[in-house]
């Protein structure tokens, strides 16, 4: 097909040689660029109904129609630093925001599902917060106040689906089943904003990390 | 969109003979692409909701990227009704107004002017301009045709993008095009500012788009694949389409040489012969270089074709099909 593009001497005038060489090393540089797909990226949080990473990135166009609408503004463009194939599609900012799947305002249909134009976020069903698990929280024992014996439950206060509990110690835990990286304990983790604690912290003590495309059953 | 009458045109445009960069309706331009990469910034910073040119409008009133909305469709190999809609208005505004995105909206008007040395951007010049002047042997049965779309690399380059899709499976022309990066850098440079988010990709996106466009052999001209895409189907577009007076173009009446209008097309229109030219007519982006360009004022962009042949077509082959793309 491309062959067929680009064969140079059809019509007489027309194409030059020049012409025909920009067309075929553009074209292959059209076919190296796509082999960014084979050397894969970081895996990120994605927002609700991306988490078919390979259904996702096939549909995506980098417009960021989900992050405008995003409420609670939390969603951002991935940048380079979780490689070249993210650039630009969304990821979710848990320092700005958590996600509440628009639960309480919205009538269960995540705005940023709705906005998105190509499908490239869709839902497996509502609502939401029952059928997608956007990651998981992940407490980092040495940064974590509370394991230093401070004290702090800001995490186990601020999660809404009930997967957080707290140890005799009063230490927070993680309830894995019920948790579906909403990130509310991420956005809500004193650890690193409270000034430096906890030597050699560069995160939260809780953070949500991608589960690689699972998808709950409710 | 600054289509004046043409009377009092021909003492102006003698006047405003001037250099490519100076053009009259080359100011306008400049200012509504800055229009609309503003507008996207505003609606960034208030969150109205106004997107950019990957997919620009409110709420449920979406107009996707024809590119991208159709490599979305062949990535995930379904249809997709919002991609299908978008492409049959831009299909619509393509009928309408030809290729007018590419002089007026595309950041790369932008861009031309804040690269330095912007080659990629430049009018396709003397090459062009080359056949028609030099007879060629191959003019004696035409230089190509007046009608229909001339098939170029651009078209490869399309095609190749659409076939890499096909294999790799995600949209794989948006990783690299100029226009998102462009919105795609105004937003990074605005949350850089606004939450201090630091990412090599504040430097990486204005280097890739200044090889793109300042190093690499003329972008719009021999690489975009989006302009390929809307030549395709501008070559139906009847209107806005310029129309060269015969009875004022010094060439045709007193036979000056004068190939202003040739030169000055970023597209490689040749007005006097379009079948000489570069490209034909699909390819006019309305940019009114010519228009401003022509010492005589001989140039209009009539809303509806007159009723006689619009341009010359003496040495042109038997006039193709409208809609035939196959030949090149």
């Amino acid at each position: 097909m491309r062959e067929e593009e680009k064969s140079p001497v059809r019509g007489g005038a027309g194409i030059s040689r020049r012409t025909f060489a920009i067309g075929a090393v553009g074209s292959v540089a059209m076919l190296g660029l796509g082999a960014v797909k084979l050397v894969g990226a970081e895996s990120v949080v994605r927002p609700p109904g991306a988490q078919d990473e390979n259904a996702f990135l096939a549909a995506c166009i980098h417009c960021e129609r989900c992050r405008e609408v995003c409420p609670r503004h939390a969603i951002k463009p991935a940048t380079l630093e979780s490689g070249l194939l993210n650039l630009r599609t969304p990821e979710m900012d848990y320092h700005r925001g958590w996600c509440d799947f628009c639960e309480s305002a919205e009538g269960g249909e995540p705005l940023c599902v709705r906005a998105c134009p190509t499908h490239a976020l869709r839902l497996p069903g509502l609502p939401a917060s029952e059928h997608v698990r956007l990651g998981m929280a992940v407490i980092n024992t040495d940064w974590c106040l509370a394991f230093q014996a401070m004290g702090c439950h800001e995490c186990v206060d601020a999660c809404t689906f009930e997967a957080m509990g707290v140890n005799d110690d009063g230490t927070p835990y993680v309830i894995e089943d019920a948790c579906n990286g909403c990130g509310a304990c991420e956005h809500a983790c004193v650890s690193l904003s409270s000034g430096s604690i906890s030597v050699g912290a560069t995160d939260r003590a809780i953070v949500i990390v991608p589960a690689e495309g699972e998808v709950l059953h409710g | 969109m600054a289509r004046k009458g043409e009377e009092g045109k021909a003492t102006e445009a003698v006047e405003s003979r001037a250099p490519h960069g100076a053009l009259k309706t080359a100011r306008v331009r400049f200012a509504v692409a800055v229009g609309v990469l503003a507008l996207a910034a505003v609606g960034y910073f208030t969150a109205t909701g106004m997107g950019n040119a990957c997919a620009g409008g409110w709420g449920d009133l979406v107009l996707l990227c024809p590119l991208g909305a159709l490599t979305a469709m062949v990535a995930q190999h379904a249809i997709i009704p919002q991609a299908v809609v978008s492409l049959v208005l831009a299909a619509a505004v393509l009928l309408v107004g030809g290729r007018f995105f590419c002089s007026w909206v595309c950041p790369t008007v932008v861009l031309g002017k804040v690269l330095p040395s912007s080659r990629g951007l430049k009018a396709r010049g003397d090459e062009s301009a080359g056949c028609s002047e030099a007879g060629c042997a191959a003019c004696a049965r035409g230089c190509g045709k007046a009608r229909g779309v001339k098939l170029d690399s651009r078209h490869a380059i399309l095609a190749a993008a659409v076939v890499s899709t096909l294999i790799f499976g995600f949209p794989v022309f948006c990783l690299v095009c100029p226009v998102g990066l462009t919105f795609a850098g105004v937003l990074l440079v605005m949350r850089l500012f606004a939450f201090g988010e630091v990412t090599w990709a504040v430097l990486a996106i204005p280097a890739v788009l200044a090889v793109e466009l300042a190093l690499l052999p003329r972008w719009c001209q021999n690489i975009c694949p989006l302009g390929a895409l809307q030549s395709l189907v501008a070559v139906g577009n009847r209107m806005f389409v310029p129309t060269v007076d015969r009875e004022s173009c010094l060439k045709a009446t007193r036979g000056v040489s004068c190939d202003a209008c040739v030169q000055v097309c970023p597209e490689g229109i040749n007005l006097h012969d379009v079948a000489a030219g570069a490209t034909t007519l699909a390819d006019c982006t309305k940019c009114r270089d010519c228009a401003d360009v022509c010492p005589a004022g001989a140039i209009s962009f009539p809303l509806l074709p007159k009723g006689t042949p619009k341009i010359s077509t003496v040495s042109a082959s038997e006039p193709d099909e409208p809609g035939d793309l196959r030949e090149a």
